[in-house]
């Protein structure tokens, strides 16, 4: 290696250590408190969640999941685009048939897991996020069993594509729904019913929709980005 | 004294993938180094909100819980630094699928051809 | 230092070491590898700063997802790590 080259390394790491000293001072000790304190105070009255993330994500700052539910959206767009003009091959047969019979004992309990996660996400830590992945995962545990056209036999990519969009269009509905009576934009806090002080399965209804439809958002972007992924480029 | 250790594994993180993304050569390095950047922000983040002792915020507190907010933050930046990795090594699979066939000997006579 | 801040600081060594490595190794399988392991750490982590939600997505998200991003990517490009002898 050249002096010159070198040199540059040596002035690359100077430069980083210097940038990182001069944010490690500048770094407080902790973030201010701000308005979480009234989240963890009055998030079981208002919105009748008692995980405060999930009343965060999906109450307080529902508009900022819209807009991640659109990144998600424009991410498996982009990557089903990219894939688009390909063949879709089997690339391998599966494991042993012992794998495939003891896959149908894993698939519903995976399965019911993700429904599990999802629907209490406001009582417990979990929420439309964690459950869609968790079916994602699901999706290339069936890839990695049974061959890379699993999902294309069962699942089409375009049915997943229209479920994505469904969801993504039902979460911007929602929203609307507060407005018609007079609220701000997602401001299901005002508009919703929340009831009393212990929360069970339907005590935020408003919170339990949208994470179903992120869960169901989720669950499709993530596995047609994988199914996207392994087709077999063809060559023109 | 965790919740320091955490932020200056962060930026040593952060560090370590800007030297990646500067001396690595193959776009799979390129992405990797991408996605631990993206963790070592989140871990910031989080670890900015870690309270010493704290509990998870899961009501009802048994403590002091921790900042519900930056947590909030980091589960959507999860998911997003997901689709970030999927686009790029999409982005990366196909432009090295397409400077190969360029190279092949079809590509070459298409070429010529026009 | 107790058992929590313990595994804390196991749990950030293991982290930063895994990630540095993923991007020094040659073999592209083998770096894949400790991206992964990397990112479990990494949801230990968030589980140990008091983050259980945030600490779920990153293992589901890391383990389930990206490591699969990841093969289905060296297989679009033949990536030449494969065993010499046997299938």
């Amino acid at each position: 290696m050249s002096v010159r080259r070198i040199a540059h390394k040596v002035l690359l790491v100077a430069a980083l250590l210097s940038a990182g000293g001069a944010l490690w001072r500048a770094l407080p000790e902790r973030a201010p408190m701000g308005p979480s304190t009234h989240y963890l105070e009055r998030s079981l009255e208002e919105t009748g969640a008692t995980n405060v993330v999930s009343a965060i994500l999906f109450d307080y700052r529902g508009f900022d999941t819209l807009v991640e539910v659109t990144v998600l959206f424009a991410a498996s767009a982009g990557v089903s685009c990219l894939f688009s003009s390909s063949l879709y091959r089997s690339s391998s047969e599966g494991l042993s048939p012992i794998a495939k019979r003891s896959s149908l004992f894993v698939l519903p309990i995976v399965a019911s897991y993700g429904l599990y996660m999802t629907l209490w996400g406001h009582v417990s830590p979990g929420g439309g996020f964690q459950g869609g992945a968790i079916l994602a995962g699901l999706s290339v545990l069936m890839a990695v069993i049974y061959g890379s056209d699993f999902e294309d036999r069962h699942v089409k990519l375009k049915t997943k594509e229209r479920i994505e969009a469904l969801c993504a269009l039902g979460f911007l509905l929602v929203g609307l729904f507060g407005m018609a009576l007079g609220h701000p934009y997602m401001s299901n806090r005002a508009a919703g019913l929340p009831t009393g002080s212990r929360p069970h399965l339907l005590s935020a209804p408003f919170i339990s929709i949208l994470n179903v439809l992120v869960w169901a958002k989720v669950a499709a972007g993530l596995s047609a980005i994988f199914q996207s992924l392994s087709r077999e480029l063809r060559r023109p | 004294m965790s919740g320091q250790a955490s932020q200056l594994t962060a930026l040593v993180l952060l560090l370590v993938a800007s030297l990646g993304l500067s001396c690595c050569r193959s776009p799979m390095k390129l992405v990797m180094a991408v996605a631990t950047m993206e963790w070592g922000v989140l871990l910031l983040a989080v670890s900015l909100g870690h309270v010493e002792g704290g509990v998870a915020p899961i009501l009802p507190l048994s403590g002091r819980a921790a900042n519900p907010l930056p947590q909030a933050f980091a589960l959507t930046a999860v998911v997003i630094g997901a689709s970030t990795v999927a686009l790029a090594l999409a982005l990366a699979a196909r432009a090295q699928r397409a400077e190969e066939d360029r190279e092949s000997p079809e590509g070459e006579d298409r070429g010529r051809r026009r | 230092m107790g058992p929590k801040e313990l595994a804390l600081l196991v749990a950030l060594v293991v982290l930063v070491a895994c990630s540095a490595l993923s991007l020094v190794l040659e073999n592209e399988l083998a770096s894949l590898v400790s991206l992964s392991a990397a990112g479990a750490a990494l949801s230990i982590a968030f589980g140990l700063l008091s983050a259980p939600d945030v600490a779920i997505t990153q293992a589901v998200i890391n383990s389930g997802l990206v490591t699969a991003m990841f093969l289905a990517f060296l297989k679009q490009t033949g990536s030449k790590t494969r065993r010499r002898r046997g299938r």
